[in-house]
């Protein structure tokens, strides 16, 4: 006998179950479409970011191998959160990165490729780090002072020359002579033949001091230093008349202090 | 009278083997040609296999009467077990002779010798996955004597697959295989066998969807499409005879066969 009503009920519930396969696969493809489109915007203006991140680690870059000293304070203090790379010994590739990679900041990078000119006439501040430890025993302390003074206080900043001074201690002395000598042939800085004149005067080579000091004075008169490196050199080479006159040439059109208390060791004697 | 109108709808796909019923398709005949021109070859066996349902029963019965009428034809729809039964049935079948004593595989032999026939008689074996395996043995040896030829029926299963290797590997020149119908053969099959049995109003009900969805339902088996119209039938005559408005007249619908299904245990709810 059939129970047609049984039938009907049983029919009704398995349609039902047909049907809830296909309602929960259209609901999830609805919720997953208005999820789509609700979070696709965001993830588009998320997107941007990453290179802002890379702007800034470039910065980093860039403030660090900057010799500048005003540049150095305002370039660290914009970077003082981000993680400074380590790898700041290479300079020239370090700028080159920094000169390729930071197209927003014009003005800045402007600022930031002309240092590279900058740093050819400061590079009388970054010589401490490149002397050997001679000068190192003398002069540091002044250096890392200046640092210290003129950087920011945050302790972060001063981490940054410690450890290119820590890098330029492992290179070799001869190279980096002969890599300022190449230097200054290319561009005929004064401050490079200057460095030069000092170096071959520390290491008792006083006729490749009193060349470059010489070299130095031709190309700018005006600086202090190698006019006493000129005439300390020739009295090392025996020239004490010559290095008298010469101070007393140079005190004519200065007043350096410098000048006159070596005029006043080699008229005495004192200076040999 | 509408009543009636379902109810000899519903008869016509009751259960039974009737070559009367058999229904030609497209795929069915060529298969049917292909086992009338086997037979005329000098083959000792032919093994007819497929899924249950899927027409071996029907296409056997079919072939049987198409023959009978031709050379001597003798079919056997229920397996003989035993073995001298089954010798005696063929003994009286093929050669007219009811032995009395017990008649074994020799005797038989010698009997078949006394007698010759214009064409070899055949001997149809339905459902042959049932019979022993000593029995087959039999068979077989009698095949090789090429005094009977046997077609057999098998259904095929991994266990009557071993047995048609076992057994007939090296003797069936030809087999045939039964296939399911597709979905328009079905359609074709419910429209035929209705106007076969002047259904035509019914048969006209049917559409694509009608028989797409009876084909879901029973994969294109006869029997089970047999099986489920005959339900469905039986649902319609009784909404027809309680709840008339709830009848379409003009087709089918696919809620009746899906209640029938239910009912038939085809679909589980």
């Amino acid at each position: 006998m059939l129970n047609i009503h049984d039938l009907e009920r049983r029919w009704l519930r398995y349609k039902i179950k047909s049907y809830i396969p296909l309602f929960i696969g259209s609901l999830t493809a609805i919720i997953a479409l208005v999820l789509v489109l609700i979070y696709l915007p965001f993830s588009k203006e998320e997107t941007p970011v990453k290179p802002k991140e890379e702007v800034a680690i470039v910065e980093t870059v860039t403030v660090i191998e900057t010799p500048t000293e005003t540049i150095v304070k305002e370039e660290i203090i914009e970077t003082v959160d981000i993680n400074v790379p380590q790898n700041t010994t290479e300079k020239n590739i370090i700028t080159n990165t920094a000169a390729e990679v930071i197209p927003p900041k014009v003005e800045q990078n402007t600022l930031v490729l002309k240092p590279s000119l900058h740093f050819m006439d400061n590079i009388e501040n970054t010589i401490p780090t490149y002397i050997d430890e001679e000068y190192v025993s003398e002069l540091p302390t002044e250096v890392n002072m200046k640092t210290k003074t003129e950087t920011v206080s945050e302790p972060k900043v001063i981490q940054a020359p410690r450890k290119s001074g820590l890098t330029i201690k492992t290179k070799s002395s001869k190279d980096d002579l002969k890599d300022v000598i190449r230097r200054f042939k290319q561009n005929k800085n004064p401050a490079l033949s200057l460095f030069i004149a000092k170096r071959y005067y520390a290491d008792g080579k006083y006729q490749r001091s009193y060349n470059y000091a010489l070299m130095t004075n031709e190309i700018d008169k005006h600086i202090d230093e190698s006019w006493i490196i000129f005439a300390k050199s020739l009295v090392k080479l025996g020239q004490h008349e010559l290095a008298s006159n010469t101070l007393k040439t140079y005190l004519k059109t200065t007043k350096s202090s410098a000048a006159k208390v070596l005029l006043r060791k080699i008229d005495a004697g004192t200076f040999r | 009278m509408k009543s009636s109108f379902y109810l000899s709808s519903k008869e016509v796909f009751l259960d039974i083997v009737d070559a009367k019923e058999y229904v030609q398709l497209d795929r069915v005949s060529t298969l049917y040609q292909s086992l009338k021109d086997s037979v005329k070859k000098p083959l000792k066996m032919i093994l007819l296999y497929g899924k249950p349902g899927t027409g071996k029963s029907m296409m056997l019965n079919k072939l049987y009467e198409d023959l009978k009428e031709h050379q001597k034809v003798v079919m056997y729809h229920t397996p003989l077990v035993d073995e001298e039964e089954f010798l005696k049935s063929l003994a009286r079948d093929i050669y007219g002779v009811r032995p009395f004593d017990e008649l074994n595989f020799t005797q038989f032999h010698e009997l078949s010798e006394h007698y010759e026939f214009d064409t070899t008689p055949l001997v149809l074996l339905d459902e042959a996955q049932l019979y022993s395996t000593a029995l087959m043995e039999k068979i077989r040896l009698i095949s090789d004597t090429r005094k009977i030829k046997f077609i057999i029926t098998l259904h095929k299963t991994e266990k009557e697959d071993i047995i048609a290797k076992e057994h007939f590997q090296t003797r069936i020149w030809e087999s045939l295989e039964l296939h399911n119908a597709t979905a328009p053969e079905l359609k074709i099959y419910i429209q035929k066998k209705l106007m076969k049995n002047n259904c035509f109003d019914v048969a006209n009900m049917f559409d694509n969807k009608n028989t797409k969805c009876i084909h879901n339902i029973t994969k294109g088996n006869y029997r089970d499409t047999n099986k489920l119209l005959d339900s469905m039938f039986s649902i319609y005559d009784w909404y027809e005879d309680n709840q008339p408005t709830k009848i379409n007249y003009s087709h089918i619908s696919n809620k009746i066969i899906e209640m029938a299904a239910i009912k038939t245990g085809f679909i589980n709810a």
